[in-house]
């Protein structure tokens, strides 16, 4: 069949639930419910530090064929997707789906297991890197689901994505499960992709290497959300999380013939509906740092914008070709 | 930026350097945000619909303004939308900025190799040599015209880019299905094929 952007999409995909074409960006909107969650009460007393991993992977009750879950936010720095799926390997489970908000270099590993079918399923909105190869080679044996980052969130949300166990890279945990992004050697800052993930998933798992007395302060993700707080050396290097590449890219200007009316683009069209601080704004390979520069930048404005970041920067893979994104 | 005063209030899901994790802990007005807040379609209202503008990137964009942020140009997987769709669809003002070419293969094409964002959502194209808009934005078109900017149709972008590069020959992709992209609400926007 051929959706709404002309691409021909198989009536059936093996190993993929049933397909539904893309009929328009704004179709499916209204009326929707969300999965019940299914959770284990904490009786009091309940300790919820466990030694280790495995520890923690028997008391979730992992089996064959479960989904779980990780988030990007340590980016490629990450550690703790690695050590679960090592662990996970060494008791011999396998048919594993991984629910990963993004999969970075980092995480090449993996790649080793779609070959020994520990992990058969892939669900992220983000790859780079040797598992990306590895799946356009065909060497996963479900088709990865790639989705948005919203539309991961409703996935979740929905029960479309059902997540047996979440683990949590948690920079700062304290003893009953209250985590934090912005204590610790890891300290990575907001934690939001983790968040849906805690709220919709059977278990939840935080894995960190500042575990601190109760109650830690600030709070990022609540006791109430956490299952099992296990203490590891490192969840992982924070200086992974910087996106290197991105200094050396060169703006993109028009040709100089019009150099000077494209800086009315956004202010123009800005004028009338949403005042958008237009000055220097040079897009290009879309980039943050130095849109807004010099005096200009400080006159009064208002608007809301965003700007899309490039994943694709820890990557010797792909060879120095410019490959931009968002978030 | 953001203590100089510029910005009344910053939203992050997640931070992207170390300043900005400092910063997080420092200010009150920069607040953390869940995915789903950021850009779930079926939520109560994402941040993402508060957008005015956006700042895209684009792999290629074709003459209908899809954009593949997925596949490069030999169809192997080198990404995905992360948020791309997401913010193309809820911001007013939809723009993707790219060079006409990179590494010596066209950016804008006859047909892009995966499609991640459709090109519904996306306002404009702006690229070194000119900007071109979405037929479905005739006022906007208009102003940039009026505001004295290279307005150009699309397919001058793409006669533009081949000619720098040649006409792009894809690569002839494998039977199997080895990945599913879906849009933002689940349904099918496209797949991808092995590499052969």
């Amino acid at each position: 069949m051929r959706n709404a952007v002309g691409r021909e999409i198989p009536e059936r995909i093996e190993g993929y639930r049933s397909v539904k074409p893309f009929t328009g960006a704004f179709d499916n909107l209204g009326i929707v419910t969300k999965a019940p969650v299914r959770l284990s009460s904490a009786m009091p007393g309940k300790a919820k530090v466990v030694p280790n991993i495995r520890a923690a992977l028997h008391a979730c009750e992992l089996k064959d064929g479960a989904i779980i879950s990780f988030h990007h936010h340590l980016r490629n720095g990450d550690y703790v997707l690695n050590m679960v799926l090592e662990e996970i390997a060494r008791m011999g489970l396998k048919d594993i789906k991984v629910a990963a908000s993004s999969l970075f270099p980092v995480h090449a590993p993996v790649v080793e297991y779609f070959g020994q079918e520990v992990v058969t399923g892939i669900h992220t909105a983000y790859i780079s890197g040797p598992v990306a190869d590895a799946i356009s080679r065909g060497a996963l044996k479900l088709p990865a689901i790639m989705h948005t980052h919203g539309g991961r969130a409703r996935a979740i949300e929905s029960g479309d994505l059902h997540i047996d166990v979440a683990f949590v890279a948690a920079p700062t945990a304290d003893v009953y499960g209250n985590i934090n992004g912005v204590e610790g050697k890891s300290a990575c800052g907001t934690l939001g992709y983790a968040a849906v993930d805690v709220m919709c998933a059977d278990w939840v798992v935080a894995v960190t290497d500042n575990l601190v007395r109760y109650p830690a302060c600030p709070i990022d993700i609540s006791q109430d959300y956490v299952d099992y707080v296990v203490k590891v050396d490192s969840i992982g290097d924070p200086q992974g999380i910087v996106c290197l590449g991105l200094r050396g890219r060169q703006p993109i200007r028009l040709a100089s013939r019009s150099r000077k009316p494209r800086r009315g683009l956004l202010r123009r069209r800005a004028s009338s509906q949403t005042n958008f601080p237009s000055r220097r704004v040079q897009g290009g390979i879309a980039r943050g740092r130095r849109v807004f520069e010099g005096d200009h930048a400080r006159a009064p404005h208002s608007g809301q914008f965003c700007i899309g970041w490039d994943h694709r920067l820890h990557r010797g893979h792909v060879r120095g070709r410019s490959f931009p994104g968002a978030f | 930026m953001f203590e100089a005063g510029l910005f009344r209030g910053l939203f992050d899901v997640q931070c992207f350097d170390l300043k900005a994790v400092e910063s997080y802990r420092r200010n009150e007005a920069h607040q953390a945000m869940s995915a789903s807040m950021y850009a779930n379609p079926h939520n109560r209202g994402a941040v993402v619909n508060q957008l005015d503008a956006m700042i895209l990137g684009a792999a290629e964009v074709d003459l209908d303004f899809n954009v593949n942020v997925t596949t490069g140009t030999n169809g192997i997987i080198m990404g995905g939308s992360g948020g791309h769709a997401d913010c193309a669809a809820g911001a007013k003002l939809a723009l993707v900025t790219t060079r006409l070419s990179a590494g010596g293969y066209p950016k804008v094409v006859d047909k892009v190799s995966t499609v991640t964002t459709p090109g519904e959502t996306v306002d404009a194209l702006v690229t070194e040599e000119g900007v071109a808009v979405n037929p479905k934005c005739a006022e906007l078109r208009d102003r940039l015209r009026s505001a004295g900017l290279p307005v150009v149709m699309i397919e001058q972008l793409r006669e533009m880019a081949e000619r720098c590069t040649g006409k792009l020959e894809r690569r002839s992709s494998g039977k199997r299905v080895v990945a599913v992209v879906e849009y933002r609400d689940g349904t099918l926007i496209d797949i991808v094929r092995a590499v052969e």
